[in-house]
């Protein structure tokens, strides 16, 4: 249960986390306003939908007689189950977790990046710095602070990994593959009645999200950032 | 890219990154846009078509129909089963 848990954790701080940083990179770095609001827009959009519809919307594409299964069989090729495979369940959950709150993900970043003064690029360009060395150079350092600040934000919240995706598809996959921390406390407590036990894994869960924000802050004070709190 | 609104310092991008930044978006407008629009296809269409295209219908091949009275009881209904 633990290890399903901070495996997921760690998929997401892997892939979810550098996504909404890297489209907020992309639509920064448009220049024709029109085309940059627009995505903005859409990419906003999944956020505002129910876990409900996004895993039925994943089940709908990827599940057994979903989308691209029907275009697989079409073409003659083999099927593959994703949605109710155990062992794709974990990428499976990150996907999701991507598609829903990468672009939300991305206002954050957004407004670090709009708070970059202008002047350091021009004179970065005059000093003959290409896009590249301004994004190492100029971009990436002025935003550093945010995104360490993101960081120890999430590390403190990485065993919670999303109570009402998982709950919703553990059956399909069984909880070998998608029992964590929160699932397992409303099973234990509301579903069982053990309520000591539920409370006990609960706290347990608090407790070490408090730790990993408390080491997360040391280290960004030891790099020289400003962390959470001093 | 709009000329008039990049900065004077800045040079203009290459064709191969301009490419690149074109099919990200397209990429990501894709990724959200199709499934979304496919909700709304599945939720217009005939049951005919749902049931023809296995639940999940891109493009209804019948005009889509206003709400029927079951469509206003079950979205009228205080709980989802009611």
């Amino acid at each position: 249960m633990a290890t399903i848990n901070v495996v997921i954790a760690v998929l997401q701080l892997v892939f979810y986390f550098p996504v909404p940083l890297a489209l907020a990179l992309l639509l920064h770095s448009l220049t024709w306003g029109t085309v940059r609001r627009f995505v903005q827009s859409v990419a906003y959009l999944p956020h505002f939908v129910s876990w409900v519809i996004v895993v039925a919307l994943f089940q709908q594409v990827l599940g057994d007689t979903g989308m691209v299964n029907g275009i697989l069989s079409d073409a003659g090729l083999h099927t593959v189950d994703i949605v109710g495979n155990p062992d794709a369940f974990k990428p499976l959950v990150v996907a999701q977790v991507i598609w829903k709150d990468a672009g939300w993900g991305t206002i954050i970043f957004l407004a670090a990046l709009s708070q970059v003064d202008e002047q350091q690029y021009e004179a970065a360009a005059i000093d003959g710095a290409g896009p590249w060395r301004r994004f190492w150079h100029v971009t990436l350092p002025s935003i550093r602070p945010v995104v360490v600040l993101l960081l120890i934000m999430r590390l403190g919240d990485i065993l919670s990994v999303g109570f009402e995706q998982m709950l919703l598809q553990r059956d399909s996959v069984g909880p070998q593959a998608a029992e964590i921390i929160d699932t397992f406390v409303y099973y234990q407590g509301i579903v069982g009645g053990d309520y000591g036990y539920a409370a006990a894994a609960g706290l347990f869960k608090g407790l070490i999200g408090a730790a990993l924000v408390y080491a997360a802050n040391k280290v960004a004070h030891r790099l020289g950032e400003q962390g959470v709190y001093r | 890219m709009s000329a008039q609104t990049r900065p004077g310092w800045m040079e203009k991008p290459k064709p191969i990154t301009q490419v690149g930044k074109v099919i990200a978006l397209v990429a990501v407008v894709a990724l959200v846009c199709v499934p979304f629009l496919t909700i709304v296809a599945t939720s217009l269409a005939s049951p005919r078509d749902v049931v023809d295209n296995g639940g999940w219908v891109c493009g209804p091949s019948t005009p889509p129909s206003a709400p029927t009275a079951t469509s206003w009881t079950a979205a009228s209904s205080p709980t989802p089963w009611g």
